[in-house]
Order: C-alpha cells, then structure tokens, then sequence
C-alpha cells in the first residue's frame, strides 16, 4: 500500500510548566495509516488527545513523543522541525489561530510560500506574481483585500481567521493537510467556504486528516474513513456512514465495548 | 577602597583627558570644567541618575588627542554611508571627523537657507559647566562650538550631520563636539544625524537645541559606533511657545552608550514626542536617560522607549517628567518596552514622575517580555525558519514605534538601518 504517514504505537505527552519531569501522557499507542489521496476523519469526545494528535504531528514544542514512529513520505517526521514538517508538505490548520500584530497579512503569507519554495529547490515568487496568486486564491474563499492589507488575524472574526487558514492552505498546496476543528464556530455559508477550500486541493496526491465534532462539514467533504479517539487511542474505525450513527447514538456504546 | 571609592579619586583616565588642556589661555568656562572635574571627579555608582552605568571603563585607558583623517579617507565613508543611501544621497550635508569639521565634504555650507558657524568661540547658553557631568567633561576639552542657525520663517528642509569616529591604532581616541542648533520663530528644520566608525574611540558630544516660538524640529539620531566605542552624550533643548519636536534616537552600535536628554517647556502649547529604540547584542550597553521639564501650561509630551535585547546586553530608560506648580494641563506620558531574547540579557527601567500642579494627566508605564511561543510556533509551522520567524516578530515589535514617524525619509532610514526595509509585496 501507498502510505503517505503511517503512525505506529505513537505515545506523547504535553510538557506542563515547561518543566520536562512534570509530563501528562495525552497519546497512549495511536496506530493510524493514511494513504495518498485519502481523506481520513478523527471524532472523539473532549479531551481524548484529538489536538494533540495534531500538535505532536506538526512538531508544537509543548508536547514530547515517548514512543513509537511517525513516517511521512519514507522519512522520520518526527525528527524534522517544524519548518522542516511544512516544506515538506504538511499543514495544520489551527484550531485557535494567532493574532501577529504589526505582521502584514500579505508580507506573512509571501514570506511563507517563499520560504517553502525555497526549501523545495523552486525559486521565490516575485512580488507581482504572488499578488496575482493571492488575488485569485483570496477571491475564491471570499476574502476581502481589506482581509489580506490588515496584519495577521488581528481584529478577524472567529469565522475570518479560520478562512485566513484555509487561504494559506490553499497556496501552500500541501500534500497533507491537518484540519483542527476548523469548522466550529462557522456559520452554514463559511463552512460550505471552508469544505470548498479542501475540495478543491482533492487529488491522488493530496490527503487530510480531519478534526471535527460535527458531522455537518462531512456533507460537504466525504471522508474515506472516520476514526474514534478516545483516552488516547483509536478505539473505532468505521467508513462515512459512521459519522450519522455517532450523531444519533453519540460515543457511549463504543466507549463502552472499548473499555 | 571600594570600587566605589577608587571611581571618586581621578581616574587614569580622566587624568589623561584633563592633562590635555592645562595650558594657560583656556577660556573661563573651561577652566570651571578642569577645575570642577579635578576636585570632584566624574560621576559614580552612588550618584542616583549613574546607578545602571558607570564610567569605570575609563580607569582602563589613556585618552590621546584625536588625529585628523584624511579627506580621501572620510570620502570613503561617505561613499559607502551616503551616496550609496538613496534617502541620503541628495540631502545638504556636516561632515566631521574624530570631532573636526571636514569643509570639504560638508554640503551644507552651499546652503543659503542655513547660517553655519564653525568652530565658533560662543559656548552657548543651555549647558553649564557645573551640572551634569558629561557635559562638564565637554566644556573641559573643548573650546570651539559648530553653530547651525535657521532663521525666523525660513523652512529649512532637511541636514544630514555625519559624526565620523576613526582611529586605526590601538590606543584610545577622545573627541568632544559642541553642536548649537538656534531655530528662530516659525522656522522648520529636518535633522538626520548618523553616528559611525571603526576603532578605538570615546565620543563625548555636547548638544544645545534652542527654539523659539512656532518652529517645527524633527531630530533623527543614529547611533551605530564602532563595537569598540564609548559614547556618552547630553543634549540641552529649550521649547518656547507653540513648538512641535519629534525626536528618534535609534541605538545599534557601540560597546557602551549613554544619551542624557534635557528638555525645558518654557512656553505654552508645545509638543515633544521622544521615541527610541535599542537593539543591542553580545556584550552592549545602551542608557537613555530624559529629563523632561514642564514649567507652563498646556505643553504635551511623549517618550516612547522600546529595547531589544540578546545575548549578555543590557538597556537603561531612565525617564523622569517634571511638572512644575504653576504647568496645569501638561499632558506627560512614558513608555517603556522591552524584549529580551536571552536568559542573560537585562533591563532596568525607571520611570519617575515628580508633579507640583493638581490638574495635569500624567501616565507612565513599563513591560518585559520574551517572544511568544504559540506565535513563533505558528510561523514555523507555515515553512519559515526559527531565525527569520523570530526577526518577523522582533519587526513586528518594533513595527508600532516605526509607524508614528510620519515623514517617509525618517522612516525608510530606520528601517534601512534596523535592516527592515519595506518589502516590495506590501499592498499599498
């Protein structure tokens, strides 16, 4: 099989207090292949380890891994930096995404794009080219020049700074794509945005992993498979039709055959 | 003795300085100076306004006379600092070298709407000899005063003043400039002053800004001595009526600095606006220190103090507002902001407000603080390098400050000279 990341009996914990010997294990042996062009989904009630999956992934320095391997594309993702996980083409789309006062928001996203082509070996997107590319990829998601002009997320609504993630996502053009809630707190015609945005980055090549507690963004993306996290593992993994069963019946009968 | 102690009795260096200048046609006010300096020495520790710096680096070195530079040799300089500068390049120019005023290369004197006096014998009117004590140490070893003179009514557009510190030997230079700006009623004024060399220098410049009614001043300072240099400076202003002063200083280079500002309100309705910044390395140390008197009604002003700081530097703000008994209304306001982006780097802030009227707003404030993880994180996780994501932030820090200077040349220089100059991408 074509595995673009394959997990394996991955443990981690969130260092609290940054000191290192105060450890809170949240990842107790996740085991999780995603091929190429697949879209996977991970649901699970609060607090087992959904945002830690994905902070551990893309290298948050709060977390520490104990044990086990994340690959990713053949290599070691695990031992890459952050910077280093981007270029090589994973994306997390922010659950809570931050304010950068006195950031442009169009200085950030060309800084960002060149900095990855350049880790790639391409070369830099002049500036005339990349305000073309932002203009086109900005119209599509419905955001305003106002939007790019202003710095990074500062004074966006809940809805504006998850749309400013899909953008970057969208000219980033990952490979892989980590999607942390983005859709909560997003009105009906945001998400449609939001899951209009992943669509169309759909293709052999590309793959998610989608974060959600809600099964109304997969009417608009349909996931390959749904995975249940809970207490740190996957204790579930189901096709799409999942997502409709755990809507009406909600965690508590697979939590209980589980445990 | 203590260390306190041996800093009272007169230094090595000290002496060396004031062996210099014992002939016996001194004017008056440099005889004050010797003879005040010998008998109470320099500032120490125990002095409240010295307490974050110290001059005990003096004790290591013996000062000599500094050496004129060749023409050929300053027109490099000004090659690769000047015509090289877009911003720069035009501007009607005072070059001086070590100290002394280089004719030359000095633009400005083609000037008609500026009276330029150099080396004048007139020691002012601000400074005394008998008060602070870098500027005591001026009036000791230096006789001569550079006069810049604008006229009531004339708009005197912008002056680019290069203060060149050169040495090539091992030994320590000392130089100690007088500059005295008078601005006559309704006149307008543009000053940049870079400060640049190479080599073993003390630069010890006396300042004196005197301006009348009506006059708009705006002074940019740019300190980026030799690594090696000590600078210590005091600057004198007295605002009357109706005054608009917005002054930068922007701190990079030299071992040790430290910039003493005066300022007086003597007249109603003035506005000074007092930004800094400091962004030191390695081993830097950088003092501002403000005095700012408010002895009318109705004046406003703002100091505006950010520093970053890396590796084993060290930033000094002392500000202190002054608002005397009969100046209601006086709007005083102090910031201070620093990031420190290493364990061993420090800051000593301290602000001081000493207020005798009832009906005045009077604000100060102070923050510390390291780079934000979650931020940094962010933009690592978007493919930019920890290096350039944690200048990104810095930049952005600083962006605040940068956005309050209004004319595009003052604030394209900072940016050029902090290496954030505007990216071609901006959407304007």
């Amino acid at each position: 099989m074509n595995n673009l990341l394959e997990i394996k009996d991955l443990h981690a914990s969130v260092i609290e207090d940054s000191l290192e010997n105060n450890q809170k294990e949240i990842l107790k042996g996740i085991n999780l292949n995603i091929p190429k062009g697949e879209i996977h989904v991970i649901m699970g009630p609060n607090g087992s380890g959904k945002s830690t999956l994905s902070y551990v992934l893309s290298g948050h320095p709060n977390y520490c891994v104990t044990q086990g391997s994340a690959i990713f594309k053949g290599k070691d993702l695990l031992s890459m930096t952050p910077d280093q996980r981007a270029a090589a083409g994973l994306f997390l789309a922010f659950q809570t995404p931050v304010e950068l006062p006195g950031v442009n928001n169009v200085n950030f996203l060309r800084t960002s794009l060149n900095s990855i082509r350049v880790a790639r070996g391409e070369s830099e997107l002049n500036a005339v080219d990349f305000l073309k590319l932002v203009r086109e990829k900005a119209k599509t998601l419905s955001f305003s020049m106002d939007m790019l002009k202003r710095n990074v997320n500062v004074g966006f609504s809940g809805g504006e700074k998850k749309r400013n993630e899909v953008l970057q996502m969208s000219l980033l053009q990952p490979s892989f794509a980590i999607l942390d809630e983005t859709d909560s707190g997003l009105d009906i015609d945001a998400l449609r945005i939001v899951a209009e945005g992943v669509n169309s980055l759909r293709s052999p090549d590309f793959s998610a992993l989608i974060i959600t507690h809600h099964q109304r963004l997969l009417d608009y993306i349909k996931p390959n498979y749904i995975h249940v996290l809970a207490k740190g593992r996957i204790i579930y993994t189901g096709g799409a039709e999942l997502s409709n069963q755990l809507e009406s019946e909600g965690y508590g009968r697979l939590l209980e055959e589980a445990l | 003795m203590t260390s306190i102690e041996m800093e009272n009795t007169l230094s090595i260096g000290l002496e060396s300085l004031l062996n210099r200048n014992s002939n016996s046609s001194t004017p008056k006010e440099q005889k004050t100076a010797i003879d005040l300096l010998r008998k109470n020495g320099l500032s120490t520790q125990k002095d409240e306004d010295w307490k974050y710096t110290n001059l005990r680096w003096l004790n290591n070195h013996s000062f000599h006379d500094a050496r004129r530079v060749s023409v050929d040799k300053i027109e490099q300089w000004i090659d690769r600092h000047v015509l090289n500068n877009p911003n720069f390049a035009d501007l009607p120019r005072l070059v001086f070298a070590n100290g002394l005023f280089c004719s030359e290369l000095s633009t400005a004197l083609k000037c008609d709407k500026l009276n330029i006096l150099p080396d004048s014998d007139f020691f002012g009117v601000l400074a005394r000899p008998d008060r602070e004590k870098m500027a005591t140490l001026n009036y000791a070893m230096q006789n001569k005063s550079q006069i810049i003179h604008v006229p009531a009514g004339t708009q005197a557009g912008q002056l680019l003043i290069v203060n060149l510190g050169l040495n090539e030997s091992n030994e320590y230079f000392s130089f100690h400039p007088r500059f005295i700006f008078t601005l006559e009623e309704n006149s307008q004024l543009s000053i940049i002053e870079l400060n640049i060399g190479e080599g073993n220098y003390f630069q010890n410049p006396l300042y004196e800004f005197c301006i009348d009614s009506h006059v708009k001043l705006s002074y940019m300072r740019v300190l980026d001595e030799s690594k090696t240099a000590f600078h210590y400076s005091t600057l004198y202003a007295a605002l009357a009526d109706h005054t608009k002063i917005d002054t930068f200083l922007l701190t990079l280079g030299g071992a040790i600095t430290r910039q003493e500002i005066y300022v007086k309100f003597l007249g109603e309705w003035g506005n000074l606006q007092l930004q800094a910044i400091q962004k030191l390395a390695q081993q830097q140390h950088g003092d501002l220190t403000f005095h700012i008197k408010h002895m009318v009604p109705h004046c406003q002003s703002l100091q505006n103090v950010k520093n970053i700081l890396t590796d084993h530097a060290r930033g000094v703000y002392q500000g202190k507002i002054f608002v005397d008994r009969i100046a209601q209304k006086t709007d005083g306001q102090q910031q201070s902001q620093a990031l420190l982006l290493s364990d061993n780097a420090e800051i000593d802030t301290k602000p001081e407000l000493e207020i005798y009227a009832d009906d005045v707003k009077c604000t100060h404030g102070a923050t510390v603080g390291a780079l934000d993880k979650e931020q940094l994180f962010f933009l690592m996780a978007r493919g930019i390098p920890h290096e350039q994501a944690r200048e990104i932030l810095v930049n952005a820090f600083l962006n605040e400050t940068l956005e309050m200077i209004q004319d595009p040349v003052n604030s394209n220089m900072m940016k050029h000279y902090l290496s954030m100059d505007d990216e071609e991408g901006a959407i304007s």
